[in-house]
């Protein structure tokens, strides 16, 4: 990784870190970073900060909690049923694809107690 | 039908499906049969893992292709972990959901995730061709009874072996009389483009037919970047010649991603410590390593490892050591099995000390080194004895050769110098003369045409017939058509001592004497 792209990356970890702060406010975090890079003569990193931190939003936007269900009707039984799972998700999201019951991703693990699974490992299983 | 379909449809609405938990990761970004993997954090190196497309699809669209596609964990970084994918690399794509795979202890539940590279292994497979996955490719249908076996194991230690002292003929004289190969050695074939490297590890296999069936070795041929219409021809020969009976082929051909053909001898490997882990013999070869190093380089060079010498990864010499020394000759406690590897290695204009030849040279237990310039000169095999060596030695030898062979090497040796002397020197004595004629005999008996191995008999009594004198009454050219009659006459009228000598591995004095009389009469004929 070239000198230019590692001080991006520390730069944008750094923003992240001050902007999950509480009481951060990103006009704030914005115009001291121009201040300070200006200062540095370093504004001409701008464009690669960004790209890391667009980066990491792409990354992260995977590991955000994800709780599905098939049906509208089910969406507070699922909720109840993840709870009861230990998952603990913001919100609902109503996925016909899924045809009867729900799954959840949550910090890297999936749990799935979908018909569209089931039927798919019957499939596979009587297809082998 | 209608009624049918209702039926399945309150079906569906009834099911109750089991909750499964996995831990799984994204696919970041994909290209050159590599994927960067978000997440999966608790990944270990060489796991497997399972690129699954029915994710995001409907059930529709999943069925069409529900075959999952494995990938092989190899680098673990900070914030990922990058896979080379095994399979079809256009049905992986960005934000694809990839899982690990639960570890299964036979038919128990899962116990954890973390499943290493595995391939089917079983009695079935003999016969058979596979892929580097254990996957049938020859079209005769599915192999059953097989059971799952991590392609990456380690050796056996020191403890758990035994010396080599079992031979492991190729049929091939020049080798079993000055370069003999024990059950659970490695010997390394190496030599140019076109020298005969593949005949060499291909007669050892066609010669097995002649062993018993209760002590012939089950052989396993490695195919790496290999031609797929060579390949097939390979196979034909063996199945023509009813070799096919005692063995596998595995082939991961040029077409192949270089993940399959960087472990495709692995797999060859795992198939015969199956066998040697059950008390029985197994051969492998390995054609050719050069092709595997190449296909590890790119490997390594696409997942950003540093690159060194010539380019290839800083654990390149790691990548064939580890294989090798799954070789072995096991202990009695063990069961006595043994696995024996044939590695071969391209050369580039001779050059032996290149990086990856003394790499493998320096592993194995002795090479055997072809001459380009032998092979030209009509020398088949085209072996250079000079720099040809087996390490285990004697120990690998029948009595019997060991009777007959044991002052060749030496004699070739000094022929060899009084033949680069005789381009100088004008007048020679009559001693150097016969020498030299000696030296030319001895290079015409040992000369074989491919696919045409002797049974150890056969070539013990060929060699005391070379190596005291029953040849000497024929020109030096004329020598290799006068050892063929003496086969063709050995097999008319010499059935029994050659029963006797394969019976008894030795040439007592007896059978001596018996060769003798036999051979008088054959020079009788033969000179007249």
């Amino acid at each position: 990784m070239s000198t230019t792209q590692q001080l991006s990356r520390q730069y944008a970890a750094a923003l992240m870190r001050l902007g999950a702060l509480p009481g951060a406010n990103e006009a704030t975090l914005t115009k001291r970073l121009i201040t300070h890079l200006r200062a540095k003569g370093r504004l001409g990193l701008l464009p690669s900060i960004v790209r890391a931190l667009k980066k990491h939003a792409a990354q992260t936007a995977h590991t955000r909690p994800l709780l599905e269900t098939a049906r509208v009707e089910d969406r507070q039984e699922t909720m109840r049923a993840a709870a009861q799972a230990g998952l603990s998700t913001p919100d609902v999201v109503v996925n016909e694809t899924l045809i009867r019951g729900w799954r959840a991703q949550v910090a890297g693990v999936l749990v799935d107690r979908s018909a569209k699974r089931a039927l798919t490992e019957l499939y596979q299983n009587l297809t082998r | 039908m209608e009624s049918l379909i209702k039926r399945i449809e309150k079906e569906i609405a009834a099911l109750e499906p089991l909750a499964i938990v996995d831990q799984v990761g994204t696919v970041r970004a994909v290209g050159d049969a590599i994927a960067e993997i978000d997440g999966l954090e608790n990944a270990v190196l060489n796991e497997m893992v399972l690129f699954d497309p029915t994710f995001d699809r409907t059930l529709e669209e999943a069925l069409r292709d529900p075959s999952p596609v494995y990938g092989l964990v190899l680098n673990l970084e900070e914030d990922g972990v990058r896979a080379v994918i095994l399979g079809d690399t256009a049905k992986v794509y960005e934000s694809m959901l990839v899982r690990r795979l639960p570890v299964t202890l036979g038919a128990a539940a899962p116990a954890g995730f973390g499943r290493l590279l595995s391939i089917p292994v079983g009695e079935a497979m003999i016969g058979r061709v596979v892929n580097t996955l254990g996957e049938v490719v020859d079209g005769k249908g599915p192999i059953d009874g097989t059971i799952a076996r991590p392609i990456e194991r380690a050796a056996y230690g020191v403890i758990d072996r035994a010396p080599v002292d079992t031979p492991l003929h190729t049929g091939i004289k020049a080798v079993d009389a000055m370069i003999p190969i024990g059950r659970g050695q490695r010997e390394l074939i190496i030599g140019d483009r076109g020298t005969g490297k593949t005949t060499i590890a291909i007669d050892t296999i066609l010669n097995q037919k002649s062993e018993p069936e209760a002590t012939r070795p089950i052989c396993i041929y490695v195919a790496i970047g290999q031609k797929e219409s060579k390949t097939a021809k390979l196979v034909a020969e063996l199945a023509e010649k009813g070799a096919m009976d005692y063995t596998i082929v595995v082939t991961a051909p040029a077409s192949a991603p270089a993940a399959l053909q960087f472990l495709a001898p692995f797999t060859g490997a795992t198939i015969g410590e199956y066998f040697m882990d059950q008390g029985k013999d197994a051969l492998v070869v390995f054609d050719d390593l050069s092709k595997q190093a190449v296909a590890y380089r790119q490997l390594s060079l696409l997942l950003r490892r540093p690159p060194g010498r010539e380019a290839y990864p800083g654990d390149i010499f790691y990548l064939h050591s580890r294989l090798l020394e799954r070789s072995a000759k096991l202990s009695k406690e063990k069961g006595g099995g043994s696995l024996t590897a044939l590695p071969i290695i391209e050369t580039q204009e001779g050059d032996v000390s290149a990086y990856i030849p003394t790499n493998v040279i320096s592993i194995t237990d002795g090479q055997i080194f072809l001459q380009t310039d032998l092979f030209n000169k009509g020398m088949r095999p085209a072996i250079d004895v000079g720099i040809s060596v087996s390490r285990v030695g004697s120990a690998a030898q029948t009595k019997a050769m060991k009777k007959v062979s044991g002052k060749i090497k030496l004699e070739l040796a000094q022929f060899r110098e009084l033949e680069a002397f005789m381009q100088f020197a004008s007048d020679l004595d009559a001693d150097t003369k016969t020498q030299i004629d000696a030296g030319r005999r001895m290079t015409e008996v040992l000369k074989q045409r491919n696919g045409a191995p002797l049974p150890f008999e056969m070539e013990a009594a060929v060699m005391f017939a070379a190596t005291n004198g029953y040849f000497d009454h024929v020109a030096p050219e004329a020598a290799s058509g006068a050892e063929a009659k003496l086969q063709d006459f050995l097999l008319r009228e010499g059935q029994d001592v050659l029963a006797v000598i394969r019976e008894s591995k030795t040439i007592s004095e007896e059978i001596e004497q018996k060769l003798r009389t036999a051979f008088d009469v054959f020079r009788a004929r033969t000179a007249s």
